[in-house]
């Protein structure tokens, strides 16, 4: 019999895996819709504007189903973890409790957006009310990811206190705002966001031109570029925020940086241990580069943090040094995609037009939305078996009633039918939408 | 009464008054009955609004009552979730239905229609739980689902709010035999009342003691009838500020208790530095919002020249 517990986790794992995925496009692709409304009106280029207004009907769409999977998500937060969100109520509820006014901040200014392209098309106010939309969208995920900086790295409460009596006491609400883990987080999160979200509409864009008729290579080509631009962006800090992210978990959370990096000793010119597998709590088959984690901390002599420093009932799941190892993997690879692509471009070979390229974009799209998944997976099972960590259990926190346990089948029910239907929908209306038609072309 | 309490109750009111107008409209479209296409016409800006505004009360009650979510939590974690699911199938198929115009629209129209209902059927049974006390135990945390959901104090309450949510949609949309839907939610309003003299006296006694707000509710409830007669702004607006202010009348008449009179819900209320910040915000971020939204109506309804 499967513990309650574990019908929990799988429930809140379950919704936020779909949910960050949607959260991720609609951080991106209102950036990609102002950029191509900005440039269709500084151009006057019809092209652009048509790839504005088709965009911004995908948004409106997976808006819907998307603000419904982050409603999901927040009830969930306060239905399966109680004891959690009691806490959080009286220390840590200020970031998401602004967040509910950049939800309001998109969507108020989202249908603004889409009922005004009559009466502004053309004008910069309406990219105003797309940039509008972009803030909230981006704002969300900047407060979100607030609160689980907070849940890596509390603070903003007397924890001693708390911890020998369960009283609640000496609380600065504004804390919260600024952990040690808020700032590397919130940029690491934001650019893996417009990272994912705008390669999904690359590989789209790239797919679309491998199967368009000519005369619509252009609007494709254009789209390709404009999300292509924000990939590499986006890229960029993504490697970089990635990188501090983890030189600083060394020093916040050593315990989850230990397993990421399967360090079970606390030793100084530290391997960096790569793959393998865990059997009867030894690693085997894997590889290490000698001295490299610690030239990675900052010199040879670095010291890298090892499990043996914290009781073994607090390690995380061991098996996210491999999701770690995988994420670096990817991430490094998407790296070196992107700059291969930008130095192509650069030198004039047109990348775009070597099908190819074309091709592995599109499978690349389905990797960046695996590289989503294993950043977020790595992370939150990094910090188990703490729900806030250091002070709360996940086990302490959660919420033992049976009746999760059909819900959780329900949910995987209908986000079974949701997701493939609401794909089939935005393919249809795009088919009987017909491109040429909005783009003049007779 | 606590200002916390007030906004609370206030966010409330606005999100259950939106929710009651959507109910009304996904009954009628159900129904096959009712002008559709008005009734898109003004759900097709609001929806994603109402929808925040329930992502609003839910923040803005563990905000305000922290210390009461193990209990509330733990007990409504099955109705609450399962009216969470039908909420995606209605975001979802709404926008189905609203941005694919082929032949399947009206299908998922109705798919809609029906996943409102199920979320309003579950959300007024929590509800009615909540004020009542009818199929919750507060030693144990638990529900008692068949209890919860075919208590007396419930179905009545149901069932005034679905004749209330008719009239509503009736005084807001153009629509034959008005006098029959007036009818209906005038007995709806009674039949409330009745529900809360039975069963809740307390309750029905505060709202008797609460006379301003009682004569707007009136008031306004006359205004509603005349105006709906002769349709302009006024009579669309006048349903909204009528429901809003009798969530707020029915709200503040059972301050401070829930569950019956087992929880004097003032002892639950935030006492860390958090609940000033709460409200500061709250002020803050409510006139922002009020601005917003007076630009967004005058987009949506008045400049617009057709949905999206």
């Amino acid at each position: 019999m499967i513990p309650i517990l574990d019908f929990d986790r799988f429930l809140m794992g379950f919704s936020l895996a779909v949910h960050i995925i949607l959260a991720s496009i609609g951080i991106a692709l209102p950036a990609i819709i102002i950029i191509a409304e900005f440039l269709g009106i500084r151009k006057k280029d019809r092209v652009y504007t048509t790839l504005a207004k088709r965009l911004s009907l995908v948004l409106v769409v997976l808006f819907a189903v998307g603000t419904a999977s982050g409603t999901l998500v927040a009830l969930e937060l306060f239905l399966l973890w109680p004891k959690f969100m009691a806490l959080v109520g009286q220390v840590a509820i200020l970031p998401v409790y602004i967040e509910v006014f950049a939800f309001f901040l998109e969507a108020i200014f989202l249908a603004i957006y889409m009922l005004s392209w009559e009466s502004f098309e053309g004008k910069y106010i309406h990219v105003l009310f797309g940039v509008l939309v972009g803030i909230g969208g981006a704002a969300s995920a900047v407060l979100i990811t607030m609160l689980n900086s907070f849940m890596n790295t509390p603070n903003g409460f007397n924890i001693p206190a708390y911890l020998s009596t369960g009283i609640i006491k000496d609380v600065n609400p504004l804390a919260v705002f600024s952990t040690p883990a808020t700032g590397i987080e919130v940029s690491h999160v934001l650019a893996t966001s417009y990272f994912a979200g705008a390669f999904i509409f690359c590989a789209y864009m790239a797919y679309m031109l491998l199967k368009c008729d000519p005369q619509h290579k252009e609007y494709y080509m254009k789209g390709l570029k404009i999300t292509f631009s924000l990939v590499l962006i986006a890229t960029f800090f993504s490697v970089v925020t990635g990188i501090i992210s983890i030189n600083s978990l060394a020093q916040i959370q050593p315990e989850k940086y230990a397993a990421f990096e399967a360090n079970f000793l606390t030793r100084s010119n530290a391997s960096e241990i790569i793959g393998g597998i865990l059997i009867n709590g030894t690693l085997r088959d894997y590889f290490s580069i000698p001295g490299l984690q610690s030239v990675l901390l900052g010199s040879p002599n670095a010291i890298a943090p090892g499990l043996n420093e914290f009781p073994e009932n607090t390690w995380p799941p061991l098996i996210v040094h491999d999701t770690f190892d995988l994420m670096v993997l990817l991430g490094f690879g998407f790296g070196l995609f992107v700059f291969v692509i930008l130095v192509l471009q650069l030198i004039r070979k047109r990348p775009f037009e070597r099908r190819w390229i074309l091709y592995l974009i599109v499978i690349a799209g389905g990797f960046a939305v695996l590289l989503l998944e294993l950043g977020w997976m790595t992370a939150e099972v990094g910090r188990q078996p703490w729900i806030i960590y250091n002070v709360m259990l996940v086990s302490d926190a959660a919420n033992y009633s049976a009746s999760v346990i059909p819900i959780v089948i329900a949910l995987i029910a209908v986000y079974a039918l949701i997701l493939p239907v609401t794909a089939i929908i935005l393919k249809k209306l795009f088919r009987d939408r017909a491109l040429s038609e909005e783009l003049g072309i007779p | 009464m606590n200002i916390l309490y007030e906004f609370n109750i206030s966010i409330f009111a606005v999100f259950f008054t939106l929710f009651a107008v959507e109910v009304g409209i996904a009954f009628q479209i159900l129904l096959g009955r009712g002008k559709t296409a008005e009734m898109i016409r003004y759900i097709t800006p609001i929806w994603e609004i109402t929808g925040t505004f329930a992502v609003f009360f839910v923040m803005n009650f563990i905000a305000t009552f922290p210390s009461a979510i193990s209990i509330i939590g733990t007990a409504y974690v099955a109705p609450l979730l399962i009216a969470a699911l039908f909420f995606i199938f209605r975001n979802a198929f709404l926008a189905y239905g609203i941005y694919y115009k082929g032949s399947s629209n009206r299908s998922y129209l109705r798919v809609y229609g029906l996943a409102t209902v199920i979320t309003g059927f579950l959300v007024i049974g929590v509800l009615s739980s909540a004020i009542s006390g009818f199929g919750i135990s507060i030693e144990t945390a638990s529900i008692n689902m068949p209890i919860l959901f075919t208590n007396p104090f419930f179905l009545i309450m149901l069932v005034s709010i679905i004749l209330i949510s008719l009239m509503l949609s009736s005084a807001i949309f153009d629509m034959n035999k008005k006098p029959l839907y007036f009818l209906a939610g005038i007995v709806g309003i009674l039949i409330a009342l009745l529900d809360l003299y039975y069963y809740l006296n307390y309750a029905f006694v505060g709202l008797l003691h609460n006379i301003t707000l009682l004569l707007l509710a009136i008031i306004f409830l006359a205004a509603m009838i005349v105006t709906a007669v002769k349709r302009n702004a006024v009579s669309v607006v006048v349903p909204f500020v009528w429901m809003f202010l009798v969530i707020v009348l029915f709200s503040s008449a059972a301050y401070p208790y829930w569950f019956g009179k087992e929880i004097n819900a003032t002892s639950y209320l935030s006492s860390t530095a958090t609940g000033t910040y709460v409200s500061y915000i709250t002020i803050i971020g409510g006139l922002l919002l009020t601005l917003s939204l007076i630009y967004f109506v005058y987009i949506a309804y008045f400049k617009s020249k057709k949905a999206y």
